[in-house]
């Protein structure tokens, strides 16, 4: 393995990146929405949201959905500060996982299917670099950016959502949350680049990848969904375990993705 | 079938080399995709130092060899040896001695011209140290150092295919295998880039140049092998394609500017196709093999006409090749 190919590798496609507006635009806007817009207005809520009735009713039964060690921590807490970190913490955490999604999934359908769109792969393909090493250059390329982005983002969504609500850990960040942004994240973004990689093994261009590619993000909605209607709520156990899964996932699929990732079949659909 | 070169121009010490050392060897190369079959079993060498064009329309099976060659596909049939490796094999140890050119230029439009070399400098492991005087030189060689730092969106056509021959050339490759590098350029961009490939040659690399452009193969290429359908048509030195395959050539003459319609009437007897040209006593013969020119002469002296000049137009390769081509259509 030779790692200067490799590294040249993830510095063009980054160098590439940087200079798409169509690329930099979406990986700008999705963190700007769930790292910065998002916990703001979740702390603004916990301070100036009125609860009525029916809504503590509703807390009510979203807190029951906690395990009563983690319930405790609320007692402290008015009604609109309960919501507040019921939200960020719990209910809204998956979606900080799209940030890392979007991110990979963007990045890796320009390095891999846009590099067949533009017709640059082949001048690719005539190098000495070995399958594995221009695999691996990509997968890095995708999958480095998207984890920074994920832990920088979130790292500044925490303190923003602590410096507007005035809540602090244990709740806000919750271990759960914490869980799912630094170790679920890059789970999720290898799981996200694995995807683009076989679906960009079927398919030529980079539309089609990111259409397939954005069906991946629903499953996270379905989590929300389920969390909102008081099924339960991502409390840390459940947290780490899914962040293991994912990971699990990811790294099938990534060795499927590998095999499929052949000079000839490259060759084949460009 | 193979025509003999009848005597070798010296183009620098490689020539001697040339019969010694094979750079590729490739026999009964066959290869098919799906049912289509795109080589049926080709022979052909390549010596050290030696330029050859590989000739043929659109699907005769020119990209296939090179992409065999390369070790980008598997072959389904007979061998390749490259720098007396298989490619197959050994295709990073042949793709690291070897620069090339694709029928696509496959540049980033977003990278400058010295972000590119430097990129692929890295690929094809070459120093640092070496790239930090190779690229500048390079730049310079192929005219580009002025744009080096600008966006290769900003490049035309020829610019384009210049940056592209000057990344085939980064690690000092031995061989190179150029697809159709002047498709789609303007004529003063295909000449430029013709004259940087006419360079290369007389620095004595091994060329194999994959292209429908006639032209470009006579001038630039010591033996040119023709491919249809997947097959080899004929290999050979261009200019003596014609004369092995008895495609006719052009015959004019000069004679006593008093007596041409008088020659006229005699070479249409003894047969010949001829014509009179508006200048006096010039005459145009058409089809004439070189065996013809002396009978042809003979008819219009024995018949007492002065003749003055004899010019044989030796047949193109355009000619050869559209004289192939008719006749493996007619079969």
């Amino acid at each position: 393995m030779h790692w200067r190919r490799i590294v040249a590798i993830v510095r063009k496609d980054l160098a590439a990146v940087r200079r798409s507006r169509t690329v930099l635009l979406p990986l700008m806007l999705v963190p700007l929405v769930f790292f910065v817009l998002m916990p703001v207005a979740i702390g603004l809520l916990a301070r100036f949201l009125p609860i009525d009735e029916s809504d503590a009713q509703d807390l009510e039964r979203l807190l029951r959905a906690l395990p009563a060690a983690e319930r405790e921590h609320f007692q402290a807490l008015n009604p609109g500060q309960q919501l507040a970190v019921i939200f960020f913490s719990y209910q809204f955490a998956p979606l900080i996982l799209i940030v890392p999604l979007a991110t990979t999934m963007v990045i890796a359908a320009d390095g891999i299917a846009g590099e067949r769109e533009r017709r640059t792969l082949e001048a690719l393909l005539v190098t000495p670099v070995r399958d594995e090493e221009l695999f691996l250059g990509k997968v890095l390329a995708a999958a480095l950016p998207a984890s920074l982005v994920d832990w920088i983002g979130a790292t500044i969504a925490a303190l923003l959502a602590i410096a507007v609500s005035g809540i602090g850990p244990p709740l806000l960040p919750s271990l759960s949350w914490l869980i799912l942004a630094y170790l679920g994240g890059p789970g999720v973004a290898v799981f996200g680049l694995s995807i683009v990689v076989l679906i960009s093994s079927r398919v030529r261009g980079m539309q089609e990848v990111s259409q397939l590619s954005g069906l991946v993000a629903i499953p996270l909605i379905g989590l929300i969904v389920a969390q909102g209607s008081g099924l339960f709520l991502l409390d840390w156990r459940l947290a780490l375990a899914g962040s293991l899964v994912i990971w699990g996932i990811a790294a099938l699929l990534l060795r499927v993705g590998r095999r499929s990732f052949q000079r000839e079949a490259l060759l084949r659909l460009g | 079938m193979r025509i003999a070169p009848r005597g070798r121009r010296a183009i620098g010490r490689q020539q001697a080399a040339r019969e010694d050392r094979p750079i590729i060897v490739v026999s009964r190369l066959e290869r098919r995709f799906g049912e289509v079959i795109a080589l049926a079993g080709i022979d052909f060498t390549v010596a050290a130092g030696e330029v050859v064009g590989l000739l043929g329309h659109n699907g005769a099976g020119k990209t296939t060899t090179l992409r065999l060659l390369l070790g980008l596909l598997a072959p389904r049939g007979g061998t390749i040896r490259v720098f007396g490796m298989e490619p197959v094999v050994a295709g990073e140890a042949i793709r690291a001695r070897t620069g090339v050119v694709g029928e696509q230029v496959g540049l980033d439009e977003r990278l400058t011209a010295r972000e590119i070399l430097t990129f692929f400098a890295d690929l094809y492991d070459v120093p640092p140290a070496v790239q930090r005087q190779r690229i500048p030189l390079l730049l310079e060689q192929f005219g580009l150092a002025d744009v080096a730092d600008r966006r290769v969106a900003t490049f035309s056509a020829g610019m384009r295919q210049r940056l592209a021959l000057a990344r085939c050339l980064l690690h000092d490759p031995e061989l190179l295998l150029l697809d159709e590098p002047t498709t789609a350029l303007d004529p003063v961009a295909a000449h430029q880039v013709r004259e940087l490939i006419a360079e290369r040659r007389r620095e004595g690399r091994t060329i194999l140049l994959a292209t429908h452009n006639l032209d470009e193969a006579e001038r630039l290429c010591d033996r040119v092998i023709i491919l249809e359908r997947g097959r080899v048509l004929v290999e050979g030195p261009p200019r003596e394609l014609a004369a092995a395959l008895g495609v006719p050539a052009q015959l004019s003459l000069e004679v006593d500017p008093e007596r041409g319609a008088e020659a006229l009437a005699l070479l249409e007897r003894s047969g010949a196709a001829a014509r009179l040209e508006p200048e006096p006593g010039r005459l145009t013969v058409e089809r004439v093999t070189r065996r013809q020119v002396p009978e042809l002469v003979a008819v219009l002296v024995t018949g007492g006409i002065a003749v003055y000049g004899v010019s044989l137009q030796t047949p193109s390769l355009e000619d050869v090749y559209l004289a192939l081509h008719q006749r493996a259509e007619r079969r």
